[in-house]
């Protein structure tokens, strides 16, 4: 009997934050992680673990499990598939994984990995944050600079969603499907541009009652980020649209940070502005909002980080209003192992 | 200013250029002879074969080594950190942040094992005797005087 080869990786944050003017902050969109005016651990306390069981040269089989609190603590499988590495630049997923949207929607959970408490809000908005299908991926040489170009297709059913509930007070099932992607990153030292596509069918039901079937949907979006010397520039830009709900959705975040080394540490204070805009439509569509933060990361060792960071949210949806304006003090300890 | 004092300056900046660049070039070999190149480093009982320093860039990074050169792994040498400092300059052309970046990214986005870090040369020697198709780098002077590896091809 042999045994295959296993890999454990891990992280985990341990947010504590609360509301400090106005009444609710809501933090994580995709699990509905909401602060109040009390202190809470929930929102945005995460822990993951992932094995990786190297079936034999070419195929593993790799599966993470996360913690949330804004979930209950609950354990979900955020990524369950088996990877066939073709050959050195070619490699082929079936199973769970994460939505490649946005720039950190792969990574959204673990928090070491960035230098905010969590990724600007007003960005990471959306109801489904994985799918079940199909992945390529191609890295092919390219010098000093590197390269990923990734395709994918697939579907998720969420029933009962989270956020889709917290914001209507409805049971919602929410279906994407016929999901299809490209996601290309190019990256080297002190740069990184990615580029995103992704168009697929949606359908709904409310309190069982079928509201939208084969809804078309497109995603696009780039990401530019620098790293020149000891000044970090991060930026994202987004689009969504249901042409036929006439759902427009503009995204953008700006960021930048420096990072500070003395001694044995290494700080890096940061501010950023992050909006979601709807254009308003015939039903009244027309969520707005913005929030502009300024926080601290201190790294302790080389896979510990302590953060402090302050939220300042407006929110100017009238026909939709997410949950008002609002000032949040968050504190956090990410770690990696 | 006449012509012939701007004609007499002309030469006097051209004959100037002319003795700087072989005298850099004289003074930067003598900055080099100094310093002493990378190589990568296996147990003396391994049958690990040479790939080119791109494949070394990429495995490094957490992607897959060419099937034919036998790698498993791979592992940073800690014992030094200006050698280090020069494998990141010269294999990885990137900066302690910027590789680290690099693989949590690669860590938590694709799944992928960690490179492992060892902090002394004696344990490195331990390790690699152990697992003979891990690899590691090093100086080819300290390559030299130590025993129980051998050196598979020069990186820097």
């Amino acid at each position: 009997m042999s045994y295959a080869d296993i890999s454990l990786n891990g992280y985990a944050s341990i947010v504590a934050g609360r509301v400090t003017t106005g009444t609710e902050f809501l933090a994580d969109y995709p699990k509905a992680g909401v602060y109040d005016n009390d202190w809470s651990f929930s929102p945005d306390t995460t822990v993951g673990v992932q094995l990786i069981a190297n079936l034999n040269d070419n195929l593993e089989f790799v599966i993470q499990g996360i913690s949330n609190g804004a979930a209950d603590y609950d354990v979900d499988v955020d990524w369950a598939y088996i990877n066939y590495q073709v050959n050195n630049e070619f490699s082929a997923q079936v199973g769970r994984k994460r939505l490649p949207l946005y720039y950190y929607s792969d990574f959204f959970d673990v928090g070491y990995a960035y230098y905010w408490i969590r990724p600007p809000v007003d960005n990471y908005t959306w109801q489904i944050s994985h799918y079940n299908g199909l992945s390529l991926q191609y890295q092919p040489y390219l010098g000093e600079w590197d390269i990923l170009v990734n395709l994918y297709a697939g579907r998720e059913d969420s029933e009962d969603n989270e956020l889709l509930g917290f914001l209507s007070s409805a049971s919602i099932d929410e279906t994407w499907k016929n999901m299809a992607g490209i996601v290309t990153e190019l990256s080297k030292d002190w740069f990184e541009f990615r580029a995103t596509y992704m168009q697929g069918q949606l359908d709904r039901t409310v309190n069982d009652i079928v509201t939208d079937e084969d809804v078309k949907q497109k995603f696009s979006g780039i990401s530019l980020n620098f790293y020149i010397d000891d000044f970090l520039i991060l930026s994202e830009i987004n689009q969504y649209i249901r042409s036929d709900s006439d759902i427009h959705v503009d995204t953008h975040m700006l960021s930048l940070g420096y990072q500070w080394k003395l001694g044995n540490y290494t700080y890096t204070p940061h501010i950023t502005q992050s909006s979601l805009q709807q254009k308003e439509n015939l039903s009244g569509g027309d969520e707005e909002h913005t929030t502009n933060s300024i926080g601290l990361r201190w790294d302790y060792n080389k896979s510990t980080a302590l953060k402090i960071q302050y939220d300042k949210t407006k929110d100017r949806g009238v026909t939709i209003p997410v949950l008002g304006d609002s000032e949040t003090l968050s504190l956090g300890l990410d770690i990696v192992f | 200013m006449s012509t012939k004092n701007i004609k007499s300056t002309s030469i006097h900046y051209l004959i100037c250029i002319m003795l700087a660049f072989p005298v850099s070039c004289i003074l930067s070999k003598v900055s080099f002879a100094g310093e002493s190149s990378g190589v990568l480093v296996v147990s003396e009982f391994s049958s690990v074969r040479k790939v080119s320093v791109l494949d070394i860039r990429r495995m490094y990074l957490g992607l897959p080594s060419p099937t034919n050169s036998l790698i498993k792994n791979t592992v940073i040498n800690f014992s030094d950190i200006n050698v280090y400092n020069e494998f990141l300059k010269n294999v990885m052309h990137m900066t302690d942040r910027g590789y680290r970046r690099k693989i949590i990214k690669r860590i938590f986005r694709q799944g992928g094992k960690k490179v492992r870090e060892i902090h002394s040369i004696k344990e490195l020697v331990k390790y690699l005797e152990q697992n003979p198709y891990d690899v590691s780098f090093m100086t080819k002077d300290v390559a030299m005087k130590t025993k129980g590896i051998k050196v598979v091809q020069v990186i820097w």
